[in-house]
């Protein structure tokens, strides 16, 4: 039986597993980051439009979001 | 009062009607009005099938809806049979479709749900990450196949009807085919990894522990007062991220390739000659699109890919809680 | 909100988790757990067998140094068995040589006496013969017959003449 490990075609497919899989955390971190401000200014925004506060509830919500985006960052590169 | 509100209900839909009319009569190009038409879900005014709605949620079948179903069905059909099939066999080894099926199981099992998830659940979130692996892949996929266009065309002009009739085929040309350019669709996905986060935490370490464990424990008390809206907080961000990433990067491929091949239409309106716009265009816009669609090829795999590592990261992290 | 790519639709939101829910069931149920559940076997056929083979192999290089072992071993008593048996032939051989020089020392020393004793014994005989001779030449000469005890006499004195006129 052959090493399937042997392939050209298998070991580039392995390679690229293990780099997408060691940057698993990194790319969570990094979209944590503009989702969250992307959210929370979402949230935001919406706030302000319902109770036309604008632009007080944007601006929290984008510094919120701004704290919590990297404070993932922070945690995953904490972690490594 | 009502029947003047009914009254003016109708008299919209039959301008929108002379006006739908008098765009097709004098084929005004509007490249941005074809795209978001061939992105976005069909109107939920004019659904393929009316359902009655429930507690104000309008439950029609739309084209999405419909594009959901196909591909559900079409992979609960094509996988069930082909692992009845193999599994009905005496041979251990599996030939065709069926060992590649097996090998993605064994891919995802192995490197992807293995590593993050530990072996001790493995069997559990193996079929759940599998299943979101398919179901994305193949409606990312199916939307770079243009069935309905086909379909269109031979509606058009192999059976001659008209642009505007009432027939089921007209009625599912409405609209992109691919769900998951749609961020209802991608938040519904989102929301299903969502709540296997929280019961894969609450399966490995019970309802309480898991709470607790989304905070890191052995702090003085003033952090937490941070701490935990800031990890409450993030249980929502990685769910948004997910919705928004699979649906941009599936809506602005389309877009890109749709934009691109808009060129053709629109030199032909710009040189005012029907041949020299359309070679122009052709020579412009086909290779680009090719190019796009080979990348979209890509972006298909990988966007299927990244949402299904992310959801077993997620649970990962749920069951094995580093402090 | 006119713009359709962010048109909420709770409706399509729902049906979404639905279809989901219902395809993750009856592919959990048909296809991933029944193919989860054959990989695993075969992995642990895979995994016995390779083991079998292990072991077999294990056994097989077991067998072969016993088999040298006992190749060897037999070579090694051959070959003292040939040392131990050449050391017994020459030890025969020996002796046999030994065993037929004192034969033959035996046989010569019994040659040699009888030839002794023969010799004697011709000795005597002639001796005899010379002295019957004599008596007869004797006689004959002196033709004169002589009493039997003259004669008698007379022989010894010759006897003891020759054995004197001998020594």
């Amino acid at each position: 039986m052959p090493d399937p490990s042997d392939h050209f075609l298998a070991r580039s497919l392995q390679a690229l597993q293990d780099n997408v899989r060691r940057s698993g955390p990194a790319a969570t971190a990094g979209y944590a980051l503009i989702g969250a401000i992307l959210l929370l200014g979402g949230v935001g925004h919406l706030v302000d439009r319902w109770a036309a506060t604008s632009p007080w509830f944007l601006l929290t919500g984008l510094l919120v979001g701004l704290v919590v985006g990297f404070y993932q960052l922070a945690k995953t590169v904490w972690k490594i | 009062m009502m029947s003047a509100a009914q009254h003016a209900e109708e008299a919209q839909a039959a301008a929108e009607h002379v006006g739908e009319a008098e765009h097709g009569a004098d084929e005004a190009f509007n490249a941005g009005e074809v795209i978001i038409e061939h992105v976005s879900n069909s109107s939920l005014d004019h659904p393929i099938l009316h359902l009655p709605s429930i507690a104000g949620i309008d439950f029609s079948v739309t084209k999405h809806v419909m594009m959901l179903w196909l591909v559900a069905g079409g992979l609960f059909v094509v996988i069930t049979l082909a692992t009845r099939r193999y599994l009905k066999q005496e041979r251990l080894v599996p030939t065709g479709f069926m060992s590649a099926l097996e090998w993605l199981v064994q891919v995802i099992r192995d490197s992807m749900v293995l590593p993050n998830v530990g072996p001790k659940f493995v069997n559990t979130w193996t079929p759940l990450i599998l299943t979101l692996l398919v179901f994305i892949l193949v409606s990312n996929a199916i939307g770079l196949v243009p069935i309905f266009e086909v379909l269109g065309l031979v509606d058009r002009y192999v059976l001659s009807n008209a642009a505007d009739s009432e027939s089921l085929i007209n009625s599912v040309l409405h609209g992109g085919s691919t769900t998951t350019a749609n961020y209802n669709v991608t938040a519904a996905l989102a929301i299903i990894t969502f709540f296997s986060i929280i019961v894969a935490g609450t399966m490995a370490h019970g309802f309480v522990k898991h709470w607790k464990n989304l905070v890191p424990s052995g702090h003085p008390w003033p952090i937490y007062i941070l701490l935990i809206p800031i990890e409450l907080m993030s249980m929502f961000v990685r769910p948004f991220a997910l919705t928004m990433r699979l649906a941009a990067n599936m809506t602005g491929g389309h877009i890109a390739i749709l934009s691109i091949l808009s060129l053709v239409f629109i030199f032909n309106q710009v040189f005012e000659s029907a041949l020299l716009g359309t070679g122009v265009g052709f020579a412009v816009a086909v290779p680009l699109a090719v190019g796009i669609s080979a990348l979209e090829i890509i972006v298909v795999m990988v966007q299927a890919y990244v949402f299904t590592l992310l959801t077993s990261v997620f649970i990962g992290m749920a069951i094995n809680v580093h402090h | 909100m006119d713009n359709p790519l962010i048109q909420p639709d709770p409706g399509l939101f729902i049906w979404t988790i639905l279809t989901f829910l219902v395809l993750l069931f009856l592919l959990a149920k048909f296809a991933w757990g029944p193919l989860l559940k054959a990989l695993e076997e075969r992995q642990e056929t895979i995994r016995k067998s390779l083991d079998d083979a292990d072991q077999a192999r294990q056994e097989l290089e077991r067998l072969h140094q016993e088999s040298a072992q006992i190749i060897a071993a037999a070579r090694g008593e051959a070959q003292s068995i040939v040392a131990k048996s050449r050391v017994a032939a020459d030890t025969v051989r020996e002796d046999l040589k030994q065993k037929a020089k004192e034969e033959a020392e035996v046989l010569v020393r019994g040659a040699q006496r009888q030839i002794q004793l023969e010799t004697a014994r011709a000795v005597q005989q002639i001796r005899h013969e010379v002295v019957d001779l004599s008596l007869a030449v004797a006689s004959k000469l002196i033709k004169k017959n002589l009493t039997q005890e003259d004669n008698d006499a007379l022989i010894q004195d010759s006897l003891t003449q020759i054995d004197a006129s001998q020594n």
